[in-house]
């Protein structure tokens, strides 16, 4: 690696970077950066979880799995879980409109409600007054109004009550294929189980080995983990048994940064 | 269950979680809780929640208002003495159209395109 520090550059695969004042979130952050002071291999698929070590617990299984990636192994029936991956990856389907037709369709049922109702009081009023001959024509105009209005009124709630039953049909298949996106989910976590955990056996025999090599404390498993994964970015390390940066990265076999505390 | 409740399931993960931490929330209101689904009692309050999931989740979570079925109300004699007939069979194996055949119960692909009065 390649580190611009002062103005002054310095190329080395074991950095100490301790007496000048760079925390081990800046080192991390400038592993990770393509661009900043820093130049070196980019961060491969165990540096998530060893390329910063400082004491806290790892996942083992989690950092086994991404060690046996970086050293180039495949767990089997990778291809399936990346067919479920592509498919999950796909756009969520989705209908619009149901919450409108649905408030068309009841408004549209009131209408006609109001509007028989209207036209029944209009036709009773009619009727009476026929019978005493007393029928004007505004009382006539305004049934026959009434009438037309709830014709219309009808037009609208069949309309309304067919589109309302057309969108809750493609709502069901929405569902249905949200349904089988739920399913695929659940088989995507199984299979990643299933790969995650076929790959930390693999590297188990390794890791127990690499467990006998490293120093003994706190620090161990997760060193042990640094130490089988294949590391081109530095590892980073905040504290730990290290004295000599030359030392950890003989131990860890990976180009090593020691940084001051983690900030 | 004597009353109509509100059916509300969840269509993606994050319904799935909201309709759960509902269900733990407002456990007076759930009838019945299921995977991915919860009977929820048909009050306001009820009413509240499901409207409160619709206007989060959209077509993510379906609401429908289910009633108890009387069979002896809403289902034809006809069906429901073919239930019970078939249900008494004498042969565990016989296929229902093979029990139906020749006989006056009803025929399974007629009583399939013929819906329940009041129903879609």
């Amino acid at each position: 690696m390649k580190a611009r520090l002062d103005g002054r550059t310095v190329r080395s695969r074991a950095l100490d970077l301790r007496e000048r004042g760079v925390s081990a979130a800046e080192a991390v952050a400038a592993v990770r950066d393509p661009h900043g002071w820093l130049t070196c291999r980019p961060p491969g698929p165990a540096h998530a979880h060893v390329g910063l070590l400082d004491g806290s617990d790892v996942d083992l299984e989690r950092a086994l799995a991404s060690a046996a990636r970086s050293r180039g192994l495949v767990p089997p029936r990778s291809a399936d879980l990346e067919d479920v991956r592509e498919r999950l990856a796909e756009p969520v389907p989705d209908a619009t409109g149901l919450a409108e037709a649905r408030e068309r369709a009841a408004r549209a049922e009131d209408a006609v409600r109001d509007l028989r109702e209207r036209v029944e009081r209009l036709g009773g009023k009619v009727a009476a007054l026929r019978d005493v001959d007393a029928v004007s024509t505004s009382v006539r105009e305004a049934h026959r109004a009434a009438a037309a209005e709830l014709a219309d009124a009808e037009t609208e709630r069949v309309a309304a009550a067919e589109s309302l039953t057309r969108l809750r049909r493609e709502a069901r298949r929405v569902r249905d294929r949200r349904e089988r996106r739920l399913a695929l989910a659940d088989r995507e976590r199984r299979l990643s189980r299933e790969a995650r955990s076929a790959l930390a056996d693999a590297v188990r025999p390794s890791f127990e080995r690499a467990r006998r090599a490293v120093p003994s404390g706190a620090w161990r498993d997760a060193l042990a983990v640094a130490r089988v994964a294949r590391m081109r970015a530095p590892v980073v390390l905040a504290g730990g048994p290290f004295e000599r940066p030359a030392r950890a990265a003989a131990c860890l076999d990976a180009p090593v940064i020691l940084a001051g505390p983690r900030v | 269950m004597d009353r109509p409740v509100l059916l509300v399931v969840a269509y993606s993960k994050p319904a799935r979680q909201a309709l759960r931490n509902a269900c733990t929330a407002h456990d007076d209101v759930v009838v019945r809780r299921f995977g991915r689904a919860v009977l929820l009692r048909e009050t306001e309050y009820g009413a509240f929640l499901a409207c409160r999931f619709r206007e989060r989740f959209g077509t993510a979570v379906q609401v429908e208002r289910t009633a108890p079925l009387n069979e002896y109300r809403d289902v034809p004699e006809r069906v429901r003495e073919a239930a019970a007939a078939y249900e008494a069979r004498e042969s565990p194996s016989t296929p229902y159209p093979k029990f139906a055949a020749g006989t006056d119960h009803p025929d399974p692909d007629a009583m399939r395109d013929a819906p329940l009065d009041g129903t879609e």
